[in-house]
């Protein structure tokens, strides 16, 4: 049955994917590899072992950062842009906010695969941006000011990257996936 | 406040979940009913906390309540995004509440916090986006806060100490940058943990890469030091180590990025290791920063794309070489 794709993760491991508690690296929030989550759909791009090497280096830069977001109260979640430097006056990266799929589509990026045609991503309106964070779904809707905490600033829509858009990347051939990025559509935000 | 106050009891006997308070409270707020924290506006007894917004609207809080029936005080906490509702104790609370304060309260309570408070502070100090007179108070207390624990084997400090070298470095000017090789000395303490060791070189080379450099070998102690931890890194055994392959390819792009008399050996040491991946991960980060410093010095820019290049072709003679002679 069709499905919103509410969350994304990499997985931690190659192999097949158990239908429960498959470690993962995920921007859960906060960013951390040692969570599990149950899968109920999964892509791969069968990566090589100098892309993965390549993730790995992605996720260990930026973790240290997103433990510092959990020791402390100040969030490290972003919902649009998919992936935000925080930044210095002369323009130093201090750290940097993803979104769960934000995190995904950096960490391929860095592995030399782009997933989606970023200026491609469709705009949403306020309701289907809540329909992705049903948890904090009223704030989004009522307070403006609370938006712009998220990166959402205004009355929308917004190109929100949603995790169905990377499922649906993922779902082409290998070649295909190494070769073009996806250009998704509104309706991807649900799979199959 | 006491209309307000008499909403929170009702919504309390009626046993009500925290989410169903939260909305009560902010209905009420919209209707520009006002409560807040710091005023006995609750009544005893019943509550275990209440939940609510700041006067902006901005943050989500949860006042916290003693029930012995007798004495009265709340304290008033940062609810995490998530809304959902928590319990807390005496020693989280004041941990928790130190998120409320603006930045000069954080300041001001940075200086004399210790422990898990401490700590919550200087990490949510990163996320400040400080006045110029407040950057020069926080780089001392962070200062202060890095020397004194960057030997720790605690965690959560160490996290809290990546944390103050970011801030620290990131509020830096780059002609200071010197002194953060200073953290890499071993003469006067023992050896890093390699996480501390890995904010240090991520920063020094996010600095450099948001301040380009025209000049060869401006900072040839640094570059010196750097060279001889990246050789280190770059052992075999080391490199394929978590972690290791990380600090080795940042390594290598600060000492390009401060354009180090070490760049060609540098870049030459990343091509030639026996994992062609890691090669291709610095080629990949040298040919992001010539891009990234394109708009800001494209003589820079220009520099680092001949280096690239020039390694490039002088690796692929090396292996065509060394085809050739078998």
């Amino acid at each position: 049955m069709p499905s919103f794709v509410r969350h994304v993760g990499l997985s931690a491991a190659s192999g097949s994917m158990a239908a429960s508690g498959v470690s993962v690296h995920q921007m859960g929030p906060p960013l951390n590899s040692s969570g599990t989550i149950k899968v109920d759909v999964f892509g791969t791009a069968d990566l090589d072992v100098g892309q993965k090497q390549r993730i790995k280096i992605f996720k260990d830069t930026h973790e240290s950062e997103h433990l510092a977001r959990k020791l402390g109260k100040r969030k490290g979640y972003v919902i649009c842009p998919h992936v935000k430097d925080e930044q210095e006056e002369d323009g130093t990266r201090v750290f940097t906010r993803f979104s769960c799929v934000g995190f995904v589509i950096e960490a391929y990026k860095n592995a030399g695969i782009e997933l989606l045609v970023l200026n491609a991503i469709p705009s949403i309106p306020i309701d289907q941006v809540c329909r992705a964070y049903p948890d904090i779904a009223e704030e989004l809707k009522d307070h403006p000011k609370i938006r712009g905490r998220w990166g959402i600033e205004g009355d929308g829509p917004w190109p929100v990257a949603l995790c169905g858009y990377v499922i649906h990347s993922l779902n082409r051939s290998v070649m295909e996936i190494r070769k073009t990025a996806y250009s998704p559509q509104t309706s991807d935000a649900i799979f199959p | 406040m006491a209309e307000m106050g008499e909403e929170i009891y009702r919504a309390f006997s009626e046993n009500l979940s925290g989410a169903e308070i939260l909305k009560k409270l902010v209905r009420e707020k919209a209707r520009g009913r006002e409560w807040g924290w710091g005023r006995k506006t609750l009544p005893t007894n019943v509550a275990k906390y209440a939940l609510g917004r700041d006067d902006d609207g901005e943050d989500q809080y949860m006042i916290l309540m003693d029930v012995d029936g007798k004495r009265e005080h709340h304290r008033t906490v940062k609810l995490p995004a998530s809304g959902d509702i928590q319990s807390f104790d005496d020693d989280e609370v004041d941990d928790i509440a130190s998120s409320i304060f603006d930045d000069d309260t954080l300041l001001d309570r940075l200086l004399t916090a210790t422990g898990k408070s401490q700590l919550s502070m200087i990490c949510d100090a990163e996320t400040l986006h400080l006045e110029q007179s407040q950057k020069g108070r926080l780089s001392a207390i962070l200062w202060k806060f890095i020397v004194t624990n960057l030997n720790s084997d605690n965690p959560d400090v160490l996290v809290a100490v990546g944390s103050a070298i970011r801030k620290y470095v990131g509020m830096l000017s780059v002609d200071r940058i010197g002194e953060v090789g200073a953290l890499l000395e071993t003469d006067s303490h023992p050896m890093l943990h390699l996480d501390i060791e890995l904010e240090i070189v991520k920063m020094t080379y996010r600095k450099f890469e948001a301040n380009p450099q025209v000049a060869t070998d401006r900072f040839a102690k640094l570059g010196e030091r750097f060279w001889e931890t990246a050789q280190d890194y770059l052992r075999p055994r080391f490199l394929g180590r978590d972690k290791y392959a990380a600090g080795a390819s940042l390594l290598i792009a600060s000492i390009v990025a401060m354009r180090s008399r070490f760049s060609d050996q540098a870049l030459a040491s990343a091509l030639a290791s026996p994992y062609s991946w890691f090669g291709e991960k610095v080629i990949a980060d040298l040919r992001n920063l010539a891009d990234r410093w394109k708009f800001k010095n494209a003589e820079s820019s220009d520099w680092c794309i001949r280096l690239v290049d020039d390694a490039m072709k002088s690796h692929n003679g090396n292996i065509g070489a060394f085809k050739a002679s078998q």
